[in-house]
């Protein structure tokens, strides 16, 4: 039974692992699920759902690596995602264990809420602060639909992850 | 019977009326054994033959997939001779150019300015701020250097300047990124003299200096305006090289006069080699930065 849960654990998580790196590197080809020239930020509703759905530990090492993807993906400085979704998720995981009901409606409120810091933080860091003219075309044209398509695929992303969990979770119950 | 046979030897063969009779009687079912016969022979040589079928099939298959694979190879090969014959012009133009050629391999879907990732990095000699040109123009510099991969930022960016000249005019600026009219495709050139002679269509190319080596195209003016302050002009251009669309670039691993003006790494310090106060001769001389910090 121990055995058994520890082999449906591991692919569980295998499974999880898979979906994050297919996710990144649906993230950074150019025009994959591109709409009007927007890409969502594929592996933060993830990182969320999986925060969401499984313990601590695995949203706050979800988190982190989510984050590392962001960072190693992007031009910000490379910790910035790591930090800010490893806290985020970790504070999700606490919310949806202790307070707060796991269904899409808190699917999109969690994933918005961290979507929504790590782009208004970013924009400011990276672009608000350096004076670039016309700075809020980037904010319009760029950050907030980047950010609407985002947290749309939240629901999908819990879904998903609710689906991987209740397979292999009932797999070792059996 | 004996009478028989001797009627047979009398006749020299001929079939008589009782052996027409029989053999009337008896061919169905000679016909019918015999296509029986035939249809179990077929089978049974069709059964043993299988094995001989299945093994010239597998190996047809590996034929096939060899061809296949060639087809691949000579598609691959194809490519990049074109890609080759391309850049052969530059570096017969430069022959102290170093190119290292690399394939983009991702683009970061936050960047508003078009920066991606290439699969080249320090193990294949790329090094931070080497420039990348596609066989149109130059598209940008290295920003990050990993092992095996690196980082470009694209001429759109507003942190990276390039010192450049008009091949026409020989008037001299900068050339940098600018928000709106990256979403556009374009970037521009600053600090043109008010009394500049450049006009629309003219070609830009890079002045030259520490990052850039002298006379790699940038792009073709599309309009002229006049600055805020109104004390200079910049022009609007239009990069040769299609940034966005680009998927295999060179890096240009040394040059001439690399670095030589290099005193500090502006990564490492931190401090930022903004132009935005040099004037026209300080881009002819060295005016190519990359603004650090980002």
């Amino acid at each position: 039974m121990i055995r058994k849960k520890q082999i449906w654990t591991t692919i569980k998580y295998f499974l999880y692992i898979l979906i994050l790196f297919i996710l990144y590197a649906m993230q950074t080809t150019a025009g994959f699920f591109s709409l009007f020239g927007i890409r969502p930020i594929w592996v933060i509703p993830f990182a969320v759902a999986v925060s969401m759905c499984e313990d601590v530990v695995s949203a706050a090492i979800f988190g982190l690596l989510s984050g590392l993807l962001c960072d190693l993906g992007s031009r910000s400085l490379f910790g910035f995602n790591g930090l800010l979704l490893l806290c985020g998720c970790v504070a999700i995981s606490l919310l949806s264990f202790f307070l707060i009901k796991v269904n899409w409606k808190s699917a999109f409120l969690f994933g918005g809420a961290l979507a929504s810091v790590r782009a208004l933080l970013e924009f400011f860091f990276f672009y608000f602060i350096w004076g670039y003219e016309n700075i809020q075309l980037i904010f319009i044209q760029s950050v907030l639909p980047m950010l609407v398509y985002t947290i749309l695929l939240m629901p999908l992303f819990l879904l998903l992850v609710q689906k991987i969990k209740e397979k292999c979770d009932s797999r070792w119950k059996e | 019977m004996c009478a028989f046979m001797l009627r047979a030897a009398y006749t020299e063969g001929i079939a008589i009326f009782t052996q027409r009779a029989i053999g009337a009687i008896a061919y169905p079912f000679q016909k019918v054994a015999a296509e029986i016969s035939s249809g179990v022979n077929n089978m049974l040589q069709g059964h043993l033959r299988t094995e001989q079928l299945r093994e010239e099939n597998e190996q047809l298959k590996e034929e096939v997939r060899q061809l296949r694979d060639q087809m691949v190879d000579y598609e691959s090969i194809k490519n990049e001779n074109q890609l080759y014959q391309k850049f052969l012009d530059i570096k017969e133009q430069n022959s102290d150019f170093e190119f290292c050629p690399a394939m983009v391999i991702g683009r970061d879907a936050n960047s508003q300015f078009g920066s991606f990732i290439i699969d080249k990095g320090s193990l294949q000699g790329v090094d931070k701020r080497d420039p990348v040109i596609t066989s149109d123009g130059l598209i940008g510099v290295i920003e990050e250097v990993g092992l095996t991969y690196s980082r470009v930022i694209t001429i759109y960016d507003p942190s990276l300047n390039i010192g450049a000249y008009i091949s026409r005019t020989r008037d001299t600026g900068i050339v940098v990124g600018a928000v709106d009219l990256a979403q556009e495709g374009q970037c521009k050139m600053t600090y043109l003299p008010r009394d500049s002679g450049a006009a629309i269509g003219d070609m830009i190319l890079t002045s030259g200096g520490n990052i850039f080596p002298k006379g790699l195209k940038i792009g073709t003016i599309k309009e002229i305006r006049q600055e805020d302050h109104g004390v200079s002009l910049y022009a609007v251009v239009e990069p040769f090289a299609s940034v966005n669309d680009a998927k295999d670039v060179f890096v240009i691993t040394s040059f001439e006069g690399q670095g030589i003006l290099i005193g500090e790494d502006l990564g490492q310090t931190g401090e930022k080699q903004s132009e935005s106060s040099a004037d026209s001769n300080a881009a002819e001389e060295d005016s190519s930065s990359v603004e650090a910090g980002q």
